[in-house]
């Protein structure tokens, strides 16, 4: 008997020995980790390559026409989830708020995570050019995304290293002063501009010609009128970009993404869904071209009479970015349109639903909305493929037109002119022979309206030239009758230019409600 | 050996014969059992002089035969639980011999309760265990806290079924990936355990008990034991109960006329504003026509059915015991289209293979299958359904259904008719399990003993989310779109092989029990994902989507392995002085080389000071025991796989296709979260064991808890699963300091009548001492992008704290407006701030209201919880009243945002709306009808309600039929009942039902009704049968 | 004893199981339908009923005998004792009854009288000479009995009628615009909508150029044609042939405005949607848009447009590219 313990002991104890040493070591099976990655150039620009895409979602989905464009007056919204930016009641609880602060650090919190990345590894692989190429195009992104930053909050925290942050312990950074997040996205861009290739590896990669262009986009801002201008003017002697004849298509159709018009856009893809394609046709379209086939089409966003109003007769513009009664397109076709689709703002009741609508502006935006999925364009929900401008051509044109200017009030500069001219007649209009700072002012609103760009037009006249633009604002609807239900806004204070921090951010860092501080010392 | 038989009858004091009475020669390991009629026979070699009767709950009892061969005798009852033996963890122990804080409840308790899961039962039987909830869909998921909150990680204990760790939850297809709110995820894990299978629950509270199960335990642990045949003649038996479920209680929503009479004064207040028009309507004119309309809660709630059958089988011979069953739930919601169904299955078979040698085997097959209703979000099917407008059909004619719905050029109701939602959503998670365990036992002498077990838990789960495109064929109007199929496959395969030596016995006046063992376990997790939409006719199957760029697939693995020593020694000096220590050494696959073994110590006292000499003399006190301990426990199981480390995460759809970026910032000091538990406990018998007290009071610490940083927003670094994590890091400190209380009184006792009373009461005071930096804080949002908070957990307050702006009444006069108008934050006018709308203090006297002003509103965790259960037996009549109840916890009435929102003349409201501020109405209770602003439905105070309640949980009234007159049928035993469960709640909250849980488990979502699924009101109707 | 608890208890279970099982059974009261009241008892289309009695609930359809005219019914606002509903626009005039039929298929008819007025909602064409023949847009037009220049005596002739068009010939008129009066079984109603008398206001152009205009155009060729007519047997063909293209009508002479309340012409655009500016003297201006592809009818108010006591220049100048334009019948109408 007592062998037969003895053997059975053994037994169980065998079984148990019979684990190896590294019982232990469970290493992921469903990714890779540091230690083996980033070791390729293809590995390091697929990373990089997320830079201009899901990372910026959250302000691109509703952010974007909040800040930009409802914000400016250019685009009128009833839905509460954004209205605040219509009537000048923004709070820092607002979705909006918090979801583009999220959106911008969360693109400067990658960018910085594959800067820190790429440099360590550059000591462990042969030829480190692909590594030097990616810290460039993420600086470019993080130049880009502090931009956004000083543009839409002002004064904000700058973090160069949340690796560092986050072992410190003390996570209350205070915020600093626009003009040194400005000379930081400085910094970022000179970078870029240095090491970036001259031509895109990939369409729609940024170029040190890009970087360029977003340089002289930021000295402008900075009231660096020399450099804005010579910066433009490196770009537009280059050749390398030109105005792209069908302005509409750029705007309705993927096919035209990374035009020659194109210096930097963000990068979508349908297929990806959400946060992957881009979310914009969903709440900006209509429901009787979007819904039966994608569920959205919400027309939460709309032009505004303001807007419409400001386009001079003529102007191509008007009937390339906006739908109003009569618009058709023969190759958005769905189960309500097979012959194409036809605006129609004959709406007079909910059973009209399928074909009709009457937006309190009867209209809805044009811009980067690209059909049904009837004519060949990825649609997957509320997702597309069509890229979203961040800096075209013509914004450099401008730029050049507006810097000469400087700080002088007109000018009769035959390249300034010429720069102007460029884009305003492509839109139908007759040439200038001497152009204002308003009447550059007024074709930016125009060639940009829906681009998300016109409230940083607005803020950067400043608080006085600001309050009295808006002032001047028809903010309303149009009543079932047609007459003008009218709203007007007031901004009392300068600080109404720019964003609260969001509440949540303020309730754990309290340093975010003092006053801003020098980043350079 | 000459061989005689002896044999004869057992029976109680009263007479009633006791079956399964064990009955063996003195000195004799073998023995055998009493059968039904408490009869026994056994054969006595002539060197047998004595025999010895024990059973449960009986003391035992020797008999010298003096050579008779008939020995009737009656067993006397034990001291009430005191002889009880508890289930410990790797072994039992006498209840008398315990130093540390166990509970326990049993078969009376859990059998014929109208739930799916065993957790549910647990609800106010244990003092110092907390049972919620989180909503009355069937197979939903349970808050159980053992002592309070441990973790702002997960806090549900570590269930153990015979051995066998239960670390596979239960949850189902989030339902945003269908589009709107995500609803609750997470359902019971023991929804797929038939409880009818239980015999006994037994729960660790404190670390001393805690410590053997180690890095598991730090949420305490219930060790469930199922049953087990007995040796003696076969027994039959088969349960059975038909319920009826309804929701308790309706909201007071408008009906038609009210809504009508609604609408039309708000045409005046809108157009007086100067920014908005309103016309009236025809069909309003005269409301005393109309009729109620459409009552949305009658469209969403139903009458909920319940079914359950159980036929079992056991019985065995003096070497082999068995027990077999069979079980089939059904339940349907009392929210339309909820339900869930199980079957299962259980084989135990136990043999005496040599006289030193036991071996056993047990199988749990169990497959359930749960149909999950969208609730709890704002635009789901109870929110939803409360708002809808009493003048919008949920039906056409034809039967379509209808959604918004045009009245004189008005569009009324919602484009998302609830009814449709539920009934057309088809969510499920089925759920199949094999779990059990095969051991062997070796004595080698009568005190020591090795036991080898292997136990397995495969699990299979098959969720799956479907939502048909549905369109109203007549109006063209799209109800329900896209159409799309999500179907999540998981599989995972647990194992451990333990093997440990247990010796047990007495030297004069001491005793050693002592444990020491060796385990190891390994578990691999393997899921996929995949989805496709736009599916021809609506076809619920993959192959009917299309391809391209709409579809979708996901997977994963995770494996895990764990590695453990542990030791136990349990002395008792002379009945009186016990000490007890244990020691857990737990290696873990989820941390880096760095800190891969915990160690978890523990050790506890206990005085029996009723046995000390002085003692003997005392009258009012026949049992006292003090007891007092401290232990160490831990817990790994949160966070995520690989933390320590700085993870890849590959995608594969992107603009520039396919690569990876870092997921996480990883720590290669991560840890194990620690948890210290001090308690101490008096348990007392009075007046002559007519009254028992249990009383513990304990303090628990919780540290190094596993947090990710929760670094700034602007760092860039965050925790979306599309972020790149910021680091988990080992930080933060929680106290819980408790006191559990349980006392049974024993009223009467005689002609054949008891009246037994148990109380149970538990409080716990929950602080969050430090997290990973002094001003984090740990946050809870509601709606589409975090965009509302709701609560907000801070250093030096308790865990899920509401969170939000103070109100201070009503502006009701010009003077109140201009005195604090301004400061609202926006223009003093009808369209901004006016009168009749909430004012708000300004705590930080800046004369702004801004998020500078906000601050705890209140606190979910209740000041204490209990449940008094009495029990009546007459003959074969019994009858039980059990009450549960909550003090002090408070509740987010998050629903009230929109029922009493009046943002919109569209929908439809509480009825108390009708008590608003207007011209006419100064003195309203509720603000002014407000559809320019957002301000007076910010979270506040103004939604934060008392949430305590005492409810009727459960009232059943049993009777026995005579014996007699069941032998007819061959029957040795037949119970029929009635019962009835939440009968009747007393609160002063104002939603459905306060007890609300926490969604999805969450901590930072307890008490948060968000359009919750209330808890139903069942009836019960059933019979327990034995043959 | 223990035989009565036995007994009492099985009674017990037998019932409860009972009662768990019986499910709620459907109501077929098949009740008839009884009506008391109808309010208003006559009314137009778009008015709101009340219909009091018993049984009215589980009503399915609602219909006005008079062409079997279905009404809309919300179930919300159908009770047992009461149905609000509306009277679609669709019926027709005149004494009927409305039939209500219920689930079952019981019916009850109530007497009610549709004020079914003539409903005038477009004129076209809108200029007229005697003979000209106007479609009349609306609704109960199918009774028609009369229609006459409004204010005068002159009667149309009508062509033709249905419930929703009617065509009528225009006699001859003195006035420069006339409403018209239209008499059905219901009433007499007089339209919004104006014609206008081509003969009895000055017009830039009928079917070819007022006497005295010089032709300054620039741009195009600007030419009576009769390839696309409006009325009468010529238009305007406007052939603008590049971006920025103008019909320039000068005036040496001058033409009074004096009395003019309006500027109004046809136009037919081109395949795609054009916009045009119609300059006065080259001093005010107005934009109009003139759809592709179809005759659409534009009435610019004198008001702050034809500000100037005589016009010298008149102009149509094309935005954007040139394409050809139709105009017909370009008046100042008193
Ligand atoms: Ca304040
Ligand atoms: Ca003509």
């Amino acid at each position: 008997m007592k062998k037969n313990i003895i053997a059975l002991l053994l037994a169980a104890s065998g079984l148990v020995s019979s684990c190896k040493e590294d019982f232990l070591d469970r290493p992921s099976q469903n990714g890779p980790t540091l230690d083996t990655y980033y070791t390729t150039a293809a590995q390091v620009n697929a990373a990089t390559g997320l830079l201009y895409n899901t990372i910026w979602y959250e302000w691109q989905d509703k952010a974007y026409h909040a800040i930009g464009e409802v914000l400016s007056g250019n685009m009128y919204t009833g839905d509460p989830k954004y209205n605040s930016f219509a009537n000048f009641t923004v709070q820092s609880t607002d979705e909006q708020v918090s979801r583009s602060w999220y959106a911008f650090y969360k693109v400067a919190g990658n960018a910085t995570v594959l800067i820190q990345t790429f440099e360590q590894k550059k000591s462990q692989v042969a030829d480190p050019s692909f590594l030097t190429q990616g810290v460039a195009e993420a600086r470019f992104m993080r130049g880009m995304a502090y931009f956004y930053l000083a543009r839409v909050f002002g004064d904000v925290p700058i973090i160069s290293d949340p690796v560092a942050l986050a072992n410190s312990g003390d996570y209350k950074v205070p915020r600093y002063l626009q003009k040194d997040v400005l000379r930081f996205v400085v910094e970022d861009l000179q970078y870029a501009e240095q090491n970036l290739p001259d031509a895109s590896y990939q369409a729609g990669r940024v170029t040190k010609y890009a970087a360029k262009g977003m340089l002289s986009k930021v000295y402008l801002y900075m009231k660096d009128y020399a450099n804005a201008k010579a910066k433009a003017a490196e770009v537009m002697s280059s050749q390398k970009y030109s105005l792209v004849s069908d302005y509409g298509a750029m705007f309705t159709s993927s096919k035209m993404n990374n035009n020659p018009e194109s210096l930097v856009a963000l990068q979508w893809l349908a297929a990806g869904g959400y946060s992957i394609g881009n979310p914009i046709q969903a709440y900006v379209g209509p429901a009787p071209l979007l819904k039966p086939t994608t569920g959205a089409g919400w027309s939460a966003i709309i032009p505004s009479i303001d807007v419409l109003n400001s386009y001079e007769s003529g102007d191509k513009r008007r009937r390339w970015s906006v739908m109003e009664h009569g618009f058709t397109r023969t190759d958005w076709t769905n189960v309500n349109f097979p012959n194409g689709f036809k605006y129609d703002t004959t709406w007079t009741s909910s059973t009209d639903d399928a074909t009709k609508i009457k937006t309190p502006t009867r209209s809805n935006a044009l811009k980067y909305i690209v059909g049904p999925g009837s004519n060949g364009e990825n649609v997957n929900g509320t997702a597309t493929d069509i890229c979203t401008y961040l800096l075209r051509y013509a914004d450099v044109l401008l730029i050049y037109a507006e810097a000469t200017i400087g700080t002088g009030t007109s000018t009769t500069d035959a390249s300034a002119l010429e720069a102007f001219n460029k884009v305003h007649t492509r839109a139908g209009l007759s040439p200038v022979t001497s152009l204002t700072k308003d009447q550059v002012l007024k074709e930016r609103r125009v060639e940009f309206a829906f681009e998300g760009d016109y409230w940083f037009d607005i803020q950067r006249q400043g608080f006085d030239k600001a309050k009295q633009m808006l002032a001047s604002q028809e903010r309303g609807t149009y009543n079932g009758n047609g007459t003008i239900n009218s709203m007007r806004v007031s901004i009392s204070s300068a600080s109404q230019l720019y964003l609260p921090v969001p509440q949540a951010e303020t309730v754990s860092n309290p340093k975010l409600l003092e006053p801003a501080i020098p980043y350079y010392k | 050996q000459e061989q005689r038989t002896v044999s004869g009858k057992v029976t109680d004091e009263s007479g009633e014969a006791l079956p399964g009475v064990t009955v063996r020669v003195k000195d004799v390991q073998s023995g055998t059992a009493t059968n039904v009629k408490g009869e026994y026979a056994i054969k006595v070699a002539s060197s047998g002089k004595t025999l010895v009767f024990s059973s449960v709950g009986y003391k035992p009892t020797e008999v010298a035969i003096n050579g008779r061969s008939t020995i009737n005798i009656s067993l006397i009852a034990d001291n009430k639980n005191l002889q009880e033996v508890v289930v410990i963890g790797y072994g039992t122990a006498k209840k008398n011999e315990v130093t540390s804080s166990i509970a326990s409840i049993g078969e009376k308790d859990i059998k014929n309760l109208p739930v799916p899961g065993v957790d549910q039962a647990l609800q106010g039987k244990v003092a110092g265990v907390t049972v919620t909830s989180n909503g009355g869909q069937p197979g939903g998921g349970v808050s159980v806290r053992v002592r309070g909150i441990t973790s702002v990680n997960g806090n549900e204990p570590l269930y153990v079924i015979d051995g066998v760790p239960i670390l596979s939850g239960r949850s189902s297809v989030s339902q945003d990936q269908l589009g709107g709110m995500a609803g609750q995820s997470v359902q019971s894990p023991l929804a797929a355990l038939n409880s009818n299978d239980i015999v006994s629950i037994d729960i660790l509270k404190d670390a001393s008990a805690q410590a053997i199960y180690g890095a598991l335990a730090a949420n305490g642990v219930v060790l469930i034991t199922t049953k087990k045949g007995k040796s003696g003649e076969g027994k039959i038996s088969y349960d059975v109960y038909y319920g009826m479920q309804e929701v308790p209680r309706r909201l007071k929503l408008m009906d038609l006329q009210q809504y009508a009479n609604y609408f039309n004064s708000l045409v005046p207040e809108i157009r007086n504003s100067g920014a908005g028009n309103l016309d009236t309507l025809g069909e309003f004119k005269n409301p005393k026509v109309l009729g109620r309309g459409t009552d949305w809660q009658n469209a969403i709630f139903q009458r909920g059915y319940i079914r359950n059958h159980q036929l079992a089988f056991s019985g065995g011979s003096d070497k082999t015991t068995y027990y077999f069953s069979l079980n089939n739930f059904e339940q349907t919601g009392t929210v339309i289209g909820s339900k869930f169904e199980r079957f299962a299955l259980r084989a135990s078979i136990d043999q005496q293979v040599k006289s030193w040698l036991k071996a056993g085997v047990s199988v749990n097959l169990s497959r359930s299958n749960q149909r999950i209703t969208l609730t709890d979000g704002s635009d789901a099917v109870i929110s939803v359904g409360l708002y809808n407008s009493p003048a919008s059909p949920v039906r056409g004619f034809d039967g379509q259904y209808a959604s918004v719905v045009s009245i004189g050029g008005s569009t009324f109701g919602n484009p998302n008719n609830p009814v449709a939602l539920a009934e057309m959503r088809n969510v499920t998670a089925i759920q199949t399990k094999a779990f059990g365990n095969i051991f062997a036992e070796l004595n080698f002498t009568n005190y020591l003993n090795l036991r080898n077990e292997l136990n397995y838990d495969f699990t299979m789960s098959q969720n799956s989310a479907f939502q048909p495109y549905v369109r109203n064929d007549n109006t063209g109007l799209i109800i329900l779109s896209p159409s799309k199929l999500i179907e999540d496959r998981g599989t995972s395969l647990y194992w451990s092989l333990k093997n440990y030596l247990t010796f047990n016995k007495g030297f004069g006046k001491h005793w050693i029990n002592a444990v020491v063992g060796h385990e190891v376990s390994e578990s691999n997790y393997d899921q996929v994902t995949a989805s496709r939409q736009n599916l021809t006719l609506n076809l619920q199957s993959l192959n009917a989507g299309e391809g391209g760029t709409t579809q979708s697939i996901s997977g994963g693995k995770y494996p895990w392995a764990m590695e453990s020593y542990f030791g136990r020694v349990n002395y008792t000096y002379n009945n009186r002085y016990s000490i007890s220590a244990s020691l857990r050494r737990d290696g873990s696959a989820s941390f880096g080389p760095n800190k891969r073994y915990g160690y978890f110590p523990a050790a506890s006292v206990g005085w029996t000071v009723s046995e000390e000499t002085f003692a003997k003399k005392w009258d009012l006190i026949s049992y006292l025991k003090l007891r007092a301990g401290v232990g160490a426990v831990g817990n790994s199981g949160v966070g995520g796989n690989n933390l320590y480390t700085t993870n890849i995460r590959l995608f594969s759809t992107a603009p520039y296709g396919a690569g990876g970026i870092p997921q996480n910032v990883g720590n290669p000091n991560l840890a194990w979260e620690s948890v210290v538990t001090y308690n101490g406990g008096v348990d007392l018998s009075m007046l002559n064991k007519r009254v028992d007290v249990t009383l513990d009071v304990y303090k628990k610490v919780s540290t190094n808890m596993l947090l990710q940083t929760q670094l700034p927003v602007s760092s860039g670094l965050g925790t979306a699963w599309n972020d790149i994590n910021s680091p988990w890091t080992n930080a933060g400190k929680m106290t819980n300091t408790g006191i559990d209380i349980g006392v049974t009184t024993y009223n009467i006792q005689k002609n054949g009548f008891s009246w037994k009373t148990n109380f149970v009461f538990s409080h716990y005071n929950n602080i969050l001492n430090e997290l990973n930096d002094a001003s984090a804080s740990i946050r809870g949002y509601k709606e589409y992008g975090d965009a509302v908070l709701v609560t907000n957990t801070m250093v030096g307050h308790p865990v899920g704290t509401f969170y939000g702006y103070v109100t201070d009444g009503l502006f009701r006069t010009m003077e109140d407006l201009n005195k604090d108008g301004a400061k609202q934050g926006l223009d003093v006018k009808p369209t901004g701030t006016w009168l009749g709308d909430v004012r708000y203090k300004d705590l930080n006297g800046d004369g702004v209201i801004d998020s500078k002003d906000v601050t705890i509103i209140g606190n979910p965790n209740p000041d204490f919880t209990y449940g008094i259960t009495n029990t009546f037996n007459y003959k074969g009549f019994d009858f039980s009243i059990f009450l549960n109840g909550s003090q002090g916890g408070q509740i987010l009435n998050y629903t009230r945002r929109l029922t009493e929102g009046m943002t919109n003349p569209y929908w439809n409201q509480l009825s108390t709306v009708l008590d608003r501020y207007t011209s006419t109405n100064t003195n309203a209770t509720l603000p002014r009808y407000n559809q320019w602003h957002n301000n007076n439905f910010r979270v506040s105070d103004r939604f934060v309600e008392d949430g305590s309640f005492l409810r009727i949980q459960n009232v059943s009234f049993g009777y026995n039929l005579p014996k007699d007159l069941i032998k007819k049928a061959k029957l040795t035993n037949a119970r029929l009942y009635v019962s009835m469960q939440n009968l009747y709640t007393f609160t002063k909250y104002t939603g459905y039902d306060p007890e609300l849980g926490s969604f999805n488990n969450n901590i930072r979502y307890m008490n948060v009704d968000d359009g919750h699924y209330p808890n139903p009101r069942t009836f019960t109707i059933g019979g327990n049968f034995e043959f | 004893m223990k035989n009565t608890f036995f007994k009492i208890a099985t009674a017990l279970f037998v019932t409860g199981t009972i009662w768990l099982s019986s499910c709620t059974s459907d109501d077929a009261v098949n009740a008839v339908p009884v009506a008391d009241k109808l309010a208003p008892d006559s009314a137009s289309g778009g008015s709101v009923l009340t219909l009091t009695g018993s049984g009215l609930g589980e009503m399915r359809t609602i219909v006005f005998d008079n062409g079997n005219v279905p009404a809309g019914l919300n179930p919300a606002f159908n009770t047992d004792n009461a149905i609000v509903f509306r009277v679609p626009d669709t019926a027709f005039g005149g004494t009927q009854k409305i039939i209500f039929t219920n689930k079952y298929g019981k019916s009850v008819a109530v007497p009610f009288k549709v004020i079914a007025l003539p409903i005038v909602t477009e004129l076209s064409n809108t200029d007229f000479t005697k003979g000209t023949q106007v479609t009349v847009k609306g609704n109960n037009l199918n009774d028609v009995t009369k229609v006459f220049l409004a204010g005068s005596t002159a009667e149309a002739k009508v062509i033709s009628k249905t419930k929703k068009q009617m065509v009528i010939e225009m006699p001859a008129s003195s006035s420069t615009r006339s409403k018209l009066t239209i008499t059905n079984s219901s009433g007499t109603i007089t339209t919004q909508q104006e014609l206008v008398s081509v003969d009895n206001n000055y017009g830039f152009f009928k079917d070819n150029f007022a006497d005295g205009l010089d032709n300054w155009s620039w741009g195009g060729d600007f030419t009576a044609s009769s390839k696309n007519v409006w009325t009468g047997t010529r238009s305007l063909e406007a052939a603008y042939n590049g971006s920025w293209g103008g019909l320039s009508l000068h005036s040496s002479a001058g033409i009074s405005t004096a009395g003019v309340n309006y500027l109004t012409f046809w136009a037919k655009g081109a395949d795609i949607d054009r916009q045009v500016s119609i300059k006065v003297n080259w001093a005010t201006d107005k934009v109009v848009t003139i759809p592709a592809n179809v005759w659409t009818y534009f009435k610019i108010p004198a008001t702050g447009f034809l500000t100037m006591p005589v016009i010298n220049d008149f102009v149509f100048q094309i935005h954007d590219d040139g394409k050809t334009i139709y105009f017909d019948n370009i008046l100042l109408v008193k």
